[in-house]
This record gives structure tokens, sequence and C-alpha cells, in this order.
């Protein structure tokens, strides 16, 4: 599967600028990113970094790198590219080139990032270098455009005062109620063309958002053949990113299923960064164990591709839904329900 | 409609997930580093220095 994707060369400078846009975010001061080598070829990156509350003994990192290690080897990645970012983030640089190599993953390089500038870290003579403002189009086209903090990637994915409520209401309960009823393909189209459009700076119309929402979350079926059409390809960036402002924005009864399918698009695709995802399955709400698994999954680390194989599995057992099924039956647009 | 009830068939992806993540290496907030992973372009991205 892998020979048929296009190939892209890039330098080392080009990946260390497209590291944000791989992350979500751009790592602060203290954090390093790891980017897994098969070769030549590009793996998962880990962003490492110490809590808040606490700062990170070496014990911590070396069990931390423990753990990234076993996840290239346990995927045949045994190589990788150290950035670490400010002058904390080159000495936690320095150190994970001992212990990842200790494990079995060979660091080729190891950079800083310092503001606007990088350098390779090492005992030469160093040459900085200005950051590339624009890394490779063909890499960074497959992401939302980051965030300047983790802390406000989580909170870009939070509900939108723009929600249906705010704007409209039982108008849009009316509007809906008199619609025809949508179907999965419409429902798909909708999403990628409110992803375009939220890149091109324009709100979604509340009308969309209302219908999208009232359909997935109308039957269990609906809302895991969203899923299951979106997961099955990475190159669905705009509808990931539609359906995600679609959880911010929707009828505060279709959050559950809306937020937790896209939450789990956005970790299966690969396209979202861990604060996303973590975010819209905490927006699902404790009782929807389906967010609740890709949480879990997000945040262990669990590579996607085990969460697509079983999604793959299930569509094979799973009836294609009639379209529009029962939409707004039990829908209702009116004033929030208590919160889930 | 306030019953968010998941559908039954997710407890076959479940099932399904949990036969194989016991054997995975999993990252953990309990200390003091946090892990998080990202996933690669859908392109086949080659570096060269």
């Amino acid at each position: 599967m892998s020979e048929q994707r296009p190939r892209v060369q890039v330098g080392l400078g080009e990946l260390v600028a497209a590291v944000p846009h791989i992350a979500g975010y751009y790592p602060s001061d203290g954090s390093l990113a790891i980017l897994a080598l098969d070769g030549a070829r590009l793996g998962p990156t880990v962003v490492l970094y110490a809590q808040p509350e606490r700062p990170m003994t070496h014990l911590d990192l070396v069990g931390a790198l423990d753990k990234v290690a076993q996840h290239f080897i346990s995927e045949q990645f045994t190589k990788c590219i150290l950035v670490g970012y400010g002058l904390a983030g080159a000495e936690l640089a320095s150190r994970a080139d001992i212990v990842l190599n200790l494990d079995g993953v060979h660091a080729e390089e190891a950079v800083v990032v310092d503001g606007r500038r990088w350098r390779i870290i090492g005992p030469d003579p160093i040459s900085t270098f200005d950051l590339l403002p624009s890394p490779p189009a063909s890499i960074i086209n497959q992401y939302p455009t980051p965030a300047p903090t983790r802390e406000a990637a989580q909170s870009s994915m939070s509900r939108s005062p723009l929600s249906v409520h705010e704007q409209l209401g039982r108008v849009a309960e009316n509007e809906l109620a008199g619609s025809k009823q949508v179907s999965l393909d419409e429902v798909t189209g909708t999403l990628r063309e409110m992803g375009a459009n939220i890149k091109s700076g324009r709100t979604p119309d509340v009308i969309d958002v209302a219908r999208v929402a009232a359909f997935m979350a109308s039957h269990a079926n609906n809302r895991d053949a969203v899923i299951i059409k979106l997961a099955a390809s990475s190159s669905e960036l705009d509808a990931v990113v539609g359906l995600a402002q679609c959880a911010r924005m929707c009828q505060e009864s279709a959050v559950p299923a809306v937020a937790g399918a896209a939450a789990c698009v956005g970790y299966v695709t690969g396209r979202l960064g861990v604060p996303h995802v973590s975010e819209l399955a905490q927006m699902a709400g404790a009782e929807n164990r389906l967010g609740q698994l890709v949480r879990f999954c997000a945040e262990n680390g669990i590579n996607p591709q085990l969460v697509r194989e079983s999604l793959e599995r299930r569509s094979k057992s799973m009836s294609v839904p009639k379209p529009g099924l029962r939409p707004l039956e039990h829908q209702s647009i009116g004033p929030p329900g208590p919160a889930i | 409609m306030n019953s968010h009830r998941q559908p039954m068939g997710w407890s076959r992806v479940e099932r399904a997930l949990a036969q194989t993540l016991h054997t995975q290496p999993r990252t953990t907030k309990a200390h003091g580093a946090t892990i998080e992973r990202c996933e690669a372009p859908d392109v086949e991205v080659e570096v060269v220095r």
C-alpha cells in the first residue's frame, strides 16, 4: 500500500519546520519531538514534554523514552531525528540520544529550535539556520493550521459560542422539520464543504450543522457510517475539520454522537493532534463509550492503525443505513438539556 | 432525546482492540513526562541530507 503513495523528498530544515503542523501546535520550550525513521522514510512523531505541575526527572525521561522506543521498534522504526525546543529541549535531545540508542533506536540527527532559528547539535562548529516559513505543501496540506500552543490547540476544539442554540434555536428546528431527509453522501459532502469554508475563514451554515448533527445522532448506524467513510482515507482533512466544527456548533442533544465521531475520525486518520482529539472526546461526555475509547487510545499512544483495522472489520458486518434514517423523530433543537 | 447509549457494535470493536492493546506499549502521564504521538502525513516522506 505504501508504494502507491506519492513520494516527497524533504531536507532537514523542511522537516523541522513541518513538526508543528504534524503535532497540531508549536511545541513549547523544553519539549522534544522525536521523528521516527525507517531508513529515510518518515514515521510517527512523538512529542515529549514535562507536566506543568511536576519537573521531569531523569527517571521520568528514561521511562518515557523506553516507551517511545518500544512503539517505534514494534513498528519497524529503528532510527529517528530529535528536535529539541529551547535550551532545555536541547538538553533533553542530548540525553534522549543516549537513552534511545541503548533501547535500539539510533538518532541520526539531533537539532535544536531556538525562536525562529535552528541548528544541529554536535561538537563541530555550529551553523544556525532560519526556520523555513513554509514547509512542503504536500505535508502541511494534510493538517490543520497549527495552534500557537498546546493549550490553544485544546481550546480550539471546545464548544463554540456560535452554536445552533445561540444562533437559531427553534428556527433551526423548524427548518429541519420541513427539510428533506439527507443521505450519507450528502452528509459527508456537506462536511467537506464545511471544512473548506473554515479554511477560507467562513463560519459554517448553522442549518447545515444542525442537519448533519441530526443525521448522526438519529441512529448509531448513521454515525458509524460517517466514521467508517471518513476514516477510510487519510486525505479527508476538510471533512475531518468540518466534523470537528460541527461538534463545536451543533445542538446539545447531538453533541455525544458528533463529538465522539469527530474524535474517532481525527485520531484514526491522524489528521488531528492529541490535544484536539482529547478535547473532542471529553466533549462527547464520560458516558460516551466511543469517545472514551478513542481518548484512551490517543492518550496512551496506541497506534491508530489498530483502531482503523477494528473499524474496517466492523464495517464489513454493518448494514449501510438508508438515507435519512428517521433523523428527527427523537431530536430536539430546543433549549439544551442537562449536561450528560 | 436524552439517551446517548452507544451501539452494541462498539463492544465488538472494543473486544477486538482489547485483544491487541495489552501487547502494545503505552505512554503514560503518571510521571513527570508526557508523550503525544502524531501520525505521519499520508505521503512517502524521504528525508534527504
